[in-house]
């Protein structure tokens, strides 16, 4: 019985047959954005040269990232599909963890862009630095405080010298429970920079009618006295000086501000971040959009004010460090008989 | 018998079909659009991803739900483009794999033909026949001749209807996809704003950036203004002027070409004032109107079988060194040797 080898997770294309752990047969060269179109049939081309047809393959194994994003798809998805077809295990590996010398403690790079790269470093099976992103002059001086590490990958970018190891063999031997995927059909690649995915990742954009009921929750879970679904959606639709913002970010809505903006200056009405994501900026993006929609109107917008409660102090700190300052109290200014700061902020030499 | 299995990934839905002898036995969608939505249109890498993590989660569900198994399998269909091409690889990947393992035939489709297509589930094309291609990222006018055979009579020179409405309903606070929200409202309201009716180049041509930047400047007039904007009246103005110059440009091509049928197709043509409207116009005339059902309207993998039959039986077949393209026109459908 033949295993499958597959690996086009950087600008590589690399395709083998091992047998027992023995690498047999393998093609591997620099096929940059083509991989989509060669790959199956570099595969179709191994399996017919050495008469092998889909009943002799009895497991796959992949690389899973991280790498190109595009590139680690197409290994992974054919590696997913063979072993949909075929009812064979699937085996995956890091890509990073593929590069290693088995014999040497190895540092395995792969050019991440933007002055950083994809890093792990591996001494036999153990990973001394798991996979991770590092800036690229980091990376030189850990190279530079390990220099009887061996350096595995296409490092020219560094101005550096790599060597380059058999990830076809490495794959091979990467056949064991450790790699096994319990449920292949829903294997994913590793992405690492994992902008879309993390919590980091944070999106502003208008509020629209989809996003009232995420509101709302917000609403409840921060504010003493909510606004109704009602309100907000007048505020959203119908109130012509209104402007309403939501912050987006693992594919739901975890804040919002909600302003006005009346002649030279604006007011917000609401400003409140879901309390799994505070502490991340979160606050900061939405301010910053709302100074963005007074510096584009017309007519010249030269502050932003606003009420906080008094015993609000967490948000009294927020608005300090936002540049607001604090104007006057006004006594009993809600319902409950709580005095309000009003704070005040320039943006004219913002 | 000729049983086909037809992969979809070009943009934000992955979907599986099978069919036998024509009659479609399976068609799983897995839906990303919950997702895109909350970001107010498709992030094409989230897209890609979430293609990766289902494809064969839904080819395994298509060949339950059709009760075969991949050996049953004669053809292997998959959209080639348009599309966006990092979703547009994974279906290629999947489908090529198979084909590569089961030594069965690789079918290269166009995704547009496949929404033209879709509509022979509810009816048979008459040739020659006006093709009125309405999505988020086409709006053309294409004639058929006979089977398989399109040309691209008229296109927008710039946005297509439906990205305008998505845009459109952004600006005036719906959500995302924009054409059935502004559809909704626009029943509602009266045409009571002045829109510009944007002028286009040729005469079966479109052009949308204009009248989206119309309502955006008018919505941010009213607002500096103070005014309100009474959203069902902005609806109803905008979709009047957006389906007319649909309506305008596909009955005077249906004139012109003296075609015996308008099928409409694309994401748009679930609008019902578009509906309504192409009734209207075809009402006391020769010509036969087909509708899509509105599971047609949206991607499914089921109409890239359907167009898969005919390349089955032309031995349209690819190599397995078959690669996407982004942009492929409808009417080089068959060249898809790099």
């Amino acid at each position: 019985m033949i295993d499958l080898l597959l690996d086009s997770s950087n600008t590589d294309l690399a395709v083998g047959i091992s047998k027992n752990g023995v690498l047999i047969d393998s093609v591997s060269y620099q096929a940059w954005q083509r991989q989509s179109e060669l790959m199956v049939d570099e595969i179709d081309k191994i399996l017919n040269k050495h008469e092998i047809t889909r009943k002799d393959i009895s497991s796959v194994s992949v690389t899973k990232g991280p790498g190109s994003y595009t590139g680690v798809r197409i290994a992974m998805t054919i590696a997913k599909t063979v072993a949909l077809a075929l009812d064979c295990p699937l085996y995956v590996s890091s890509s990073l963890e593929a590069m290693r010398f088995e014999e040497e403690p190895t540092i395995a790079i792969v050019n991440a862009r933007s002055k950083r790269s994809y890093v792990g470093v591996y001494q036999g099976k153990k990973a001394i630095v798991a996979d991770c992103i590092m800036d690229n002059a980091s990376l030189l001086q850990y190279i530079d405080a390990h220099p009887d590490f061996v350096i595995s990958g296409d490092v020219g970018y560094l101005e550096i010298e790599g060597k380059r190891v058999n990830v076809m063999a490495n794959l091979a031997n990467a056949i064991d429970e450790d790699h096994l995927v319990e449920e292949p059909l829903g294997a994913r690649p590793i992405y690492l920079k994992d902008a879309y995915e993390s919590e980091t990742k944070i999106i502003v954009r208008k509020m629209n009618t989809a996003d009232i009921p995420s509101v709302c929750e917000i609403e409840k879970a921060c504010f003493k006295n909510p606004y109704t679904e009602e309100q907000i959606t007048y505020e959203l639709m119908n109130n012509p000086v209104g402007y309403f913002f939501v912050a987006i970010a693992d594919a739901k809505v975890i804040g919002f501000i909600d302003f006005m903006v009346t002649f030279d200056s604006a007011t917000i009405s609401q400003i409140a971040v879901d309390e799994a994501y505070r502490k991340k900026g979160v606050g900061t993006l939405l301010i910053g959009e709302m100074v963005k929609v007074c510096k584009s109107q017309k007519d010249e917008v030269d502050f932003i004010t606003l009420e906080v409660r008094k015993s609000n102090e967490n948000a009294h700190r927020f608005y300090k460090r936002h540049a607001f300052e604090d104007i006057v109290t006004k006594k009993a200014y809600y319902d409950d008989g709580e005095d309000a700061i009003y704070m005040v902020r320039s943006i004219v030499n913002d | 018998m000729t049983r086909i299995l037809a992969i979809e990934s070009s943009c934000d839905e992955t979907s599986v079909a099978i069919t036998q002898d024509g009659e479609l036995l399976s068609n799983i969608v897995a839906t990303q659009i919950s997702v895109h939505e909350k970001y107010g249109g498709v992030m094409p890498e989230i897209a890609s991803r979430l293609h990766t993590e289902n494809i064969t989660i839904c080819i395994e569900e298509a060949l339950r739900k059709a009760k075969l198994t991949l050996e049953d399998i004669d053809a292997f269909a998959v959209t080639r483009g348009p599309g966006l091409i990092g979703c547009l690889h994974v279906g290629l990947q999947a489908a090529k794999t198979l084909a590569m393992l089961y030594k069965k035939p690789l079918i290269p489709v166009h995704h547009l033909a496949g929404h033209i297509y879709a509509n022979e589930y509810v009816g048979e094309l008459k040739f020659p026949l006006l093709c009125v291609v309405v999505s988020g990222g086409n709006t053309e006018l294409v004639i058929m001749r006979g089977d398989m055979d399109f040309e691209i009579v008229g296109e927008t020179k710039d946005d297509a209807v439906g990205e305008c409405y998505d845009k459109v309903a952004r600006v005036l606070g719906l959500p995302y996809p924009g054409g059935l929200p502004i559809d909704q409202h626009a029943k509602l309201g009266q045409h009571t704003y002045n829109l510009p009716r944007p002028q286009s180049p040729g005469p079966y041509d479109f052009s949308y950036s204009g009248l989206k930047t119309s309502v955006i400047n008018l919505v941010n007039q009213l607002k500096m203004k103070g005014e309100l904007v009474r959203l069902d009246d902005m609806a109803r103005s905008f979709q009047d002027v957006a389906i007319g110059m649909i309506m305008e440009k596909a009955m005077a091509a249906a004139k012109d070409f003296n075609v015996k049928q308008i099928v409409l197709a694309g994401g748009v043509s679930a609008n019902s004032y578009l509906r309504d409207e192409m009734k209207k116009a075809v009402e006391g005339t020769d010509i036969d109107l087909i509708i899509p059902p509105l599971w047609c309207t949206t991607d499914q993998a089921a109409m890239i079988a359907k167009v898969a039959e005919h390349l089955y039986v032309r031995k349209t077949f690819a190599p397995l060194n078959l690669g996407v393209d982004p942009n492929w026109k409808i009417d080089h459908w068959d060249d898809f040797l790099s």
